[in-house]
């Protein structure tokens, strides 16, 4: 019997917290582009974990279901942002965030940014192939599993997702 | 720029580093554990899981609220205990095509009225507390169904259609039972074809219409059949969801081209107490009907009464297949009782299969 299977639900949501739960904000965070939110979504989906873990019929695949919790509520809340909402949101995130040395910030901020701004002007699905492929270092399996959709349209997501970012960045000066 | 990582092409590289670093920026709050916590504390996750045991889903006695909502659901005053009124009751078979679309006007309490006309009786089938298997008692089962008799407005129509409106758009009189389907969806027709059975559905609810075991629920089967027996399907049935096929249910039921009604065997809860909705207004004296199917057919039962057991017992129904008996409790003074049927388990003891009802005696 696996593990998870002995766990009631609350030694669950212990475990899953222990081993998943900043990576998943993070997971939230970049789907959003807002910290707060993310924590939201998080703790969102660890409670509806919770609620449905004696009826999950493999609880060991409980972080395929935190991961499809996380992508569907993040899906949710962007449906309901307005632009206007997502800058006021990311300078309340600037505010909070832990800033890099200067060393860093020369190259790495200026970079991630032009990378995160072009990931931004994706569809919202390739976007979310690419955050689970380059992020959470998914499989296309995986990744098929938590989106609902087959493993060939994760490859074509990527593909074109990746190519539309290399475009992006290309036409960066 | 240098390459990054084990990833081959520069942007691949490039993308999985910044949405490292990005990441890397946000810092979860020290105290999200406990904040999920007070969330969960309480809730139906939170209970002991096996039925029975104090805490558990199946409640030995509701709370003086909970029996004030519970009785509030049933609509009537008295009832005679034992009277086939408050039995289980099969639908009409799935008939003719319905014309009309059932309205859709959200959630509401279902109601039990024992003496509404026959008419105006239908019989929901739903998911009960989680199965336990008795020689192993951590391994996990499908919940069984539980019926429970739900007044409606006579519609003169569709009974089919009616019960299957009534499954999806009402909340179980008894909070131990639920339907297993989401809000926000409902029949359009239940079309008998021979010996397919077609449940058109429509409504903005999420499915769970593609395949994702990770996200499979343990009732997600049995909640599927809870609709069919709902309906009266005699053999299978296909679904269509806003005039689509429907090939998967809750992600991982399939579906197609269609689902055929499982036995008794399959998933009928083993003990049940037949004669009784929960909440229910009684007069005295007091017989319960239950059905078992259990080892060495017999099935225990507890009568409390805040808390206090009054009386136990056990009855003999039968093992193999299912068979009613009474229980005659007696004469019992004006009050809110809990009447409880279920087996011990013989590999430890604990309590298996239960089903409880919180009955008030006039």
């Amino acid at each position: 019997m696996a593990t998870t299977e002995r766990w009631d639900a609350d030694e669950a949501v212990t475990q899953m917290y222990a081993a998943h739960y900043t990576s998943l904000v993070r997971l939230a965070a970049l789907l959003v582009r807002n910290s707060g939110e993310a924590e939201e979504i998080v703790q969102d989906a660890f409670v509806a974990m919770h609620d449905k873990w004696r009826r999950l019929r493999e609880p060991d695949k409980a972080l395929a279901y935190l991961h499809r919790s996380v992508v569907n509520k993040a899906r949710s809340v962007q449906r309901h942002h307005t632009v206007a909402d997502k800058h006021l949101y990311r300078e309340a995130d600037a505010v909070r965030r832990h800033e890099p040395s200067a060393e860093d910030r020369a190259l790495d901020t200026q970079t991630r940014q032009v990378v995160m701004a072009a990931l931004e002007t994706l569809p919202q699905r390739q976007r979310e192939v690419l955050v689970l492929r380059y992020y959470s270092d998914l499989t296309e399996h995986h990744i098929a599993e938590i989106l609902g959709v087959s493993r060939g349209a994760v490859k074509s997501h990527a593909s074109r997702g990746l190519s539309s970012l290399r475009t992006r960045l290309e036409e960066q000066p | 720029m240098k390459q990054f990582d084990n990833h081959t092409d520069r942007t691949e590289a490039l993308l999985a580093r910044a949405l490292r670093e990005e990441a890397a920026q946000v810092e979860p709050k020290s105290d999200a554990l406990q904040a999920i916590q007070r969330r969960t504390s309480g809730t139906a996750g939170a209970r002991t899981p096996w039925p029975g045991t104090p805490g558990s889903r199946t409640p030995w006695l509701f709370g003086a609220m909970g029996a004030a909502v519970a009785t509030a659901a049933v609509i009537t005053a008295v009832v005679v205990i034992g009277d086939d009124a408050a039995t289980s009751r099969g639908p009409a078979p799935a008939g003719t095509p319905s014309g009309g679309v059932v309205q859709q006007d959200g959630m509401h309490q279902g109601v039990y009225d024992p003496q509404a006309s026959d008419e105006a009786q239908l019989t929901m089938h739903y998911v009960g507390p989680e199965s336990v298997a008795a020689e192993e008692s951590a391994r996990r089962l499908p919940p069984r169904l539980y019926t429970e008799t739900h007044t409606v407005e006579p519609s003169g129509g569709d009974h089919a259609l009616a019960a299957v409106h009534e499954f999806l758009t009402s909340r179980p009189i008894d909070r131990d039972y639920e339907s297993g389907w989401p809000e926000g969806v409902d029949v359009t027709s239940v079309t008998d074809d021979g010996d397919v059975t077609t449940i058109a559905l429509a409504g903005d609810a999420d499915l769970g219409t593609s395949h994702m075991d990770g996200y499979c629920l343990l009732d997600a089967g049995v909640a599927v059949q809870a609709l069919l027996r709902t309906a009266g399907v005699e053999q299978a049935a296909r679904f269509t969801y806003n005039d689509k096929p429907v090939a998967v249910l809750f992600n991982c039921v399939n579906v197609a081209p269609s689902v055929a009604v499982q036995s008794d065997d399959e998933v009928r809860a083993f003990i049940t107490i037949d004669n009784i909705v929960e909440g229910q207004m009684v007069t005295s004296p007091v017989t319960v009907q239950v059905s078992g199917n259990v080892f060495e057919g017999n099935v225990n039962w507890v009568l409390s009464r805040e808390g206090t057991k009054l009386d136990e017992g056990f009855v003999t129904t039968s093992m193999g297949t299912w068979k009613q008996a009474d229980i005659d409790l007696g004469t019992l003074e004006p009050g809110t009782y809990t009447f409880k049927a279920l087996e011990y388990s013989a590999s430890d003891g604990s309590p298996i299969n239960v089903d409880d009802k919180t009955f008030v005696v006039e």
